[in-house]
């Protein structure tokens, strides 16, 4: 799903792990942005790996509504509504 | 690799209770692996819901069995869907699938699942025996809770007489004076030693904790044993 790589997107991405159960929905959507991590996690490698409408998918398509997702030039949580 | 494909709603069936199957048909062959997910869009402002692919890999005819029973906002798109009807899916995701190392190896496999659970199970299985006439031995459990939400079932009996090398178990923890099968909860059924099988599991958090454990003491070891959380 990736393109080429973004040189800065405004949308920041945030795992809350509790909730996340590892289904890596995430990684498929956006694999320069997350990985799992040793303990099945999802976690950051780069926030602008991957351009700002990748990410938002990635997080709406999470089983588990465990990424949030801020626009850092408003400062509104675009995702989870 | 995973994309947005738009499929056809071409049939919706109510198997049983809540449990619907909903035929899909794509304007061209999905590349997935049986046991994977896809996430369906189920709403305009972005909402997506996950739902496992319950249909080994067939050309451009895709199944998801669905339990509408939470009744959230997936559930009634469900519902509300019509013969015609046009979905996006992204898909394929998920890792659930048959390790290749353990293919190659010629393990003996069991599956282990509750409730909805079933769903990435049943084409993991048909895949191995119908499609790569895998000859170990290949055990299913199943828990469910009543009979009335029983579906699937003939499928599995008819698996089961076509191939020598598969067992289907079902297990009921609320089964009715007339049921005449195994009762109570899929760990009961572990009885003997399981060493050098494989595991997959698929079900809530609880129970694929309390399957992994009891599975491990009956000889499996932590790393053949491979789970997909439902929530």
């Amino acid at each position: 799903m990736a393109k080429d790589k973004p040189n800065k997107t405004k949308y920041q991405v945030k795992v809350i792990n509790d909730k996340c159960i590892g289904a890596a929905s995430c990684v498929a959507v956006a694999a320069m942005t997350f990985k799992l991590n040793d303990a099945n996690i999802a976690e950051i490698i780069d926030q602008d790996g991957n351009v700002d409408e990748e990410k938002l998918l990635a997080a709406q398509s999470c089983p588990t509504a465990a990424i949030e997702v801020v626009d850092t030039t408003t400062g509104e949580t675009i995702w989870p509504k | 690799m995973v994309g947005k494909h738009i499929g056809i709603v071409k049939e919706k069936i109510n198997l049983a209770g809540p449990n619907w199957l909903i035929k899909l048909e794509f304007e061209s062959e999905i590349d997935y692996q049986a046991g994977q997910y896809l996430s369906l869009k189920v709403g305009d402002s972005g909402d997506r819901r996950s739902y496992s692919i319950a249909s080994r890999p067939q050309g451009k005819m895709l199944e998801l069995m669905v339990d509408v029973a939470p009744m959230g906002i997936g559930s009634k798109y469900i519902l509300g869907l019509k013969i015609g009807d046009k979905v996006e899916a992204l898909c394929p995701m998920g890792g659930f699938v048959i390790d290749n190392g353990e293919l190659k190896g010629d393990k003996k496999m069991v599956f282990v699942a509750t409730g909805s659970g079933i769903v990435p199970m049943k084409p993991m299985i048909e895949d191995l025996l119908i499609d790569k006439n895998y000859n170990e031995k290949i055990l299913l459990i199943w828990g469910m809770r009543h009979q009335e939400e029983l579906f699937w079932i003939e499928e599995f009996r008819k698996l089961e007489g076509a191939y020598a090398n598969f067992e289907f178990r079902l297990v009921l923890s609320q089964g009715g004076d007339d049921w005449g099968g195994d009762r109570g909860h899929v760990a009961d059924v572990f009885d003997k030693s399981y060493e050098g099988w494989v595991a997959y599991i698929c079900g809530n958090k609880d129970m694929i904790a309390q399957t992994a454990a009891i599975l491990e003491s009956t000889g499996i070891k932590r790393e053949n044993i491979h789970y997909e959380k439902f929530y």
